[in-house]
């Protein structure tokens, strides 16, 4: 059965790349300096605000938001968890498509 | 007058007139209808309940406070939005399943007492089903079928809790069953009677607890492209406001609602139906509306309502964008789709919008909701229910931040090239994107219609704190996918059923039937076959001994005959010897 279909780098079949297709690599350059940037921000952001990661008007009810890069792991470790999750759960429940039909 | 009836009735009867105005103007009508209820929503005052003698009990019909208000509002805001996009469809039926479902959904929330709620319950449960039905095939049919009764059963659960709590309490009135008069406590499943426990079930099959929620993501992928937006804003919106009235404060909602937000991430990862995946979305959506209601704060409920309100608009927004696919292309399977930004750009644009709304970007509508929720647990100090949370946003972004948007409109190119969705969509999806938008700008003017008024300090979304840490959450997990998608690690997407509970109900139950049915069947025959051959048993015996050759057949001798008598006859001395 070949039905995969997940391969950022796939050739359009038609040979008309739009915008988005040409410039994946640029795509992704701008989430990764998107991502520093987060961090630059909090950086800046906590001395601004007197203490170390610690934010104006945010008050922190759990040690961990006050940790550098927290959230950025977590989102990063968290999406990675739920796809192998995914992963591991196809072959406990994936049937043929028409299994309820036949 | 008019102001007296409940909201939503309007639509409700005014769906019975569509069918005589034809069925290229019932759209339209629909779209009327559901305009005039907003607007006499909207100026009418409903300081006082109207009540409705009924059997010698008062029926509290119509009582709008700030929880009723905000959900009627936000319903009629959907419903005029499903109706829009669905001006194009010619089917007459649709509309009035629409309307009315639409019309039945507002009413429920503006319901006093649990009978009108059950009354509405029910017709909510018994028009939308004409929209999967309209789908007109066989597959939705059955799918109407399995929707309908555990629909039903539900409306059956809640009946019978508000009979064990009528005889029980005397009351039919439909409030907080913990017996809180305000926010901030909490109590706990024990302490509620029968009848609200009936009641919560009832409330859980609607709003899609764990193991109850099957029906959602089997019915809303096999009704028609417009049916899904009605079917995806009232239903289960409803078990979330009627959870909020009468069970707010009830601590075992906290964890499953935590189970609610966590279990259907994952299944949304390998699913390919895209409308089966934002249908596992709603799932976790209303999972952080219900942890909202188990922490019982006004924080947490302010924070319910104004993510139900969000999630509403962006879920239908989303709906709508797969619903423009299915129309134009017959499929939202991710596997023959791709690459359709390049044939349908504002779509895409409009699905992006919705995708972000969900995810929780700041100046969207969700970030300014979830966070009140997400806050509300921190405040309360819960922090595995608070760690869950972030897990489940993380998981948000996953389902229907990225995979929607991303398998549909890019991915690899499917070589598909539909039209544009008709203006109607268009027109329909661009009120839900601007209004995605205008709640992550104008946020004030959803806080000042929550259910509890934040006064002087009321509650701030946008700290450089709160939007950094919600950034670095999302972009680190968008982070995330591009190397999962590189390292090809990320599951490809396949043709396939994906097994969940409905597997019970129509796999394992049918075999259990069958398989007893054939135990029956089996026992039933070898009791038959034993007892006939038992019957020719006894007949060949008969059959021998009345032969010619057997003792009873047989020619016998006159002296045989003598001595026997002989027998008889000194058998009988004997005996009358003995008894005198």
């Amino acid at each position: 059965m070949n039905t995969e279909s997940n391969n950022l780098n796939h050739e359009p079949s038609t040979g008309d790349q739009s915008w988005f297709e040409r410039n994946v690599n640029l795509i992704i350059v701008g989430l990764v300096i998107a991502c520093v940037a987060t961090l630059v921000a909090q950086a800046i952001c906590g001395p601004v605000f007197g203490k170390p990661f610690f934010y104006e008007g945010h008050e922190a009810h759990f040690a961990p938001e006050n940790w550098f890069g927290f959230q950025a792991i977590f989102g990063f470790v968290a999406f990675v968890t739920v796809v192998m999750l995914g992963r591991l759960l196809r072959p406990l429940v994936r049937r043929e498509e028409d299994y309820y039909d036949s | 007058m008019i102001h007296s009836l409940p909201p939503g009735l309007i639509m409700v009867l005014g769906a019975l007139l569509l069918p005589f105005l034809g069925r290229k103007l019932s759209a339209w009508g629909a779209l009327a209808f559901s305009l005039a209820s907003l607007s006499i929503f909207l100026t009418g005052q409903y300081e006082h309940p109207v009540i409705f003698e009924l059997f010698g009990n008062q029926l509290e019909v119509v009582r709008v406070d700030r929880l009723s208000w905000i959900f009627c509002l936000v319903f009629h805001l959907a419903a005029i939005m499903a109706s829009i996009y669905a001006l194009h469809v010619k089917d007459t039926k649709q509309h009035v399943a629409g309307l009315i479902y639409a019309g039945s959904a507002i009413a429920a929330s503006c319901a006093g007492d649990l009978i009108t709620l059950f009354i509405c319950w029910e017709l909510t449960a018994i028009s939308s089903v004409f929209l999967i039905w309209a789908s007109n095939s066989e597959r939705a049919y059955r799918c109407g079928m399995r929707y309908l009764i555990i629909q039903v059963i539900s409306g059956v659960l809640l009946l019978s809790g508000a009979i064990i709590q009528f005889n029980e309490t005397g009351s039919l009135g439909f409030n907080n069953f913990l017996g809180f008069e305000g926010p901030g406590r909490q109590g706990s499943i024990l302490d509620l009677g029968l009848g609200p426990q009936l009641i919560l079930l009832a409330f859980g099959i609607k709003g899609a607890f764990p193991f109850l929620h099957n029906w959602l993501q089997d019915s809303y992928p096999e009704a028609t492209p417009t049916g899904t937006v009605y079917l995806s804003a009232f239903t289960t919106k409803l078990a979330i406001y009627s959870l909020a009235r009468g069970f707010a404060g009830l601590e075992e909602l906290i964890w499953i609602g935590c189970a609610m937000t966590l279990f259907p991430i994952v299944f949304a990862v390998i699913e390919n139906d895209l409308r089966r995946v934002l249908a596992y979305s709603l799932n976790n959506q209303l999972g952080f509306m219900v942890v909202g209601i188990g922490i019982g704060t006004e924080l947490a409920l302010n924070g319910t309502a104004a993510h139900a309100f969000c999630h509403i608009i962006y879920k239908a927004l989303l709906f709508m964008s797969m619903g423009a696919v299915l129309h134009r292309v017959g499929t939202t399977k991710a596997t023959e789709l791709g690459g359709l930004h390049k044939s349908m750009p504002l779509t895409t644009v409009f699905c992006m919008i919705g995708a972000g709304a969900i995810s929780g970007f700041p100046l969207l509508s969700g970030f300014i909701s979830k966070s009140m929720i997400i806050s509300a647990a921190g405040e309360q100090h819960l922090f595995v229910v608070w760690t869950i949370l972030l897990i489940a946003s993380a998981g948000v972004m996953e389902h229907s931040g990225i995979k929607i948007p991303f398998f549909a409109f890019f991915a690899h190119d499917s070589g598909k090239r539909p039209k544009e969705a008709p203006w109607n969509m268009l027109l329909a999806m661009s009120i839900g994107a601007f209004l995605c938008v205008a709640l992550g700008f104008a946020y004030h003017w959803l806080y000042d219609i929550l259910p509890y008024e934040m006064g002087d300090h009321p509650y701030q979304p946008y700290t450089s704190g709160h939007v950094i840490m919600q950034l670095q959450l999302l972009l680190f997990a968008a982070l995330a996918f591009v190397v999962l998608m590189k390292s090809n690690l990320y599951p490809a997407e396949i043709r396939s059923t994906n097994l969940d509970t409905d597997w019970i109900y129509r796999k394992l139950l049918p075999w259990i039937v069958t398989g007893i049915g054939m135990g029956i069947a089996l026992i039933d025959g070898a009791i038959r076959k034993m007892f006939l051959a038992m019957l020719t048993r006894l007949l060949d015996w008969f059959k021998q001994i009345f032969s010619q050759k057997g003792a009873l057949g047989s020619t016998w001798t006159t002296s045989v005959m003598a001595f026997w008598a002989a027998i008889l006859l000194g058998a009988f001395l004997v005996l009358y010897y003995f008894s005198s």
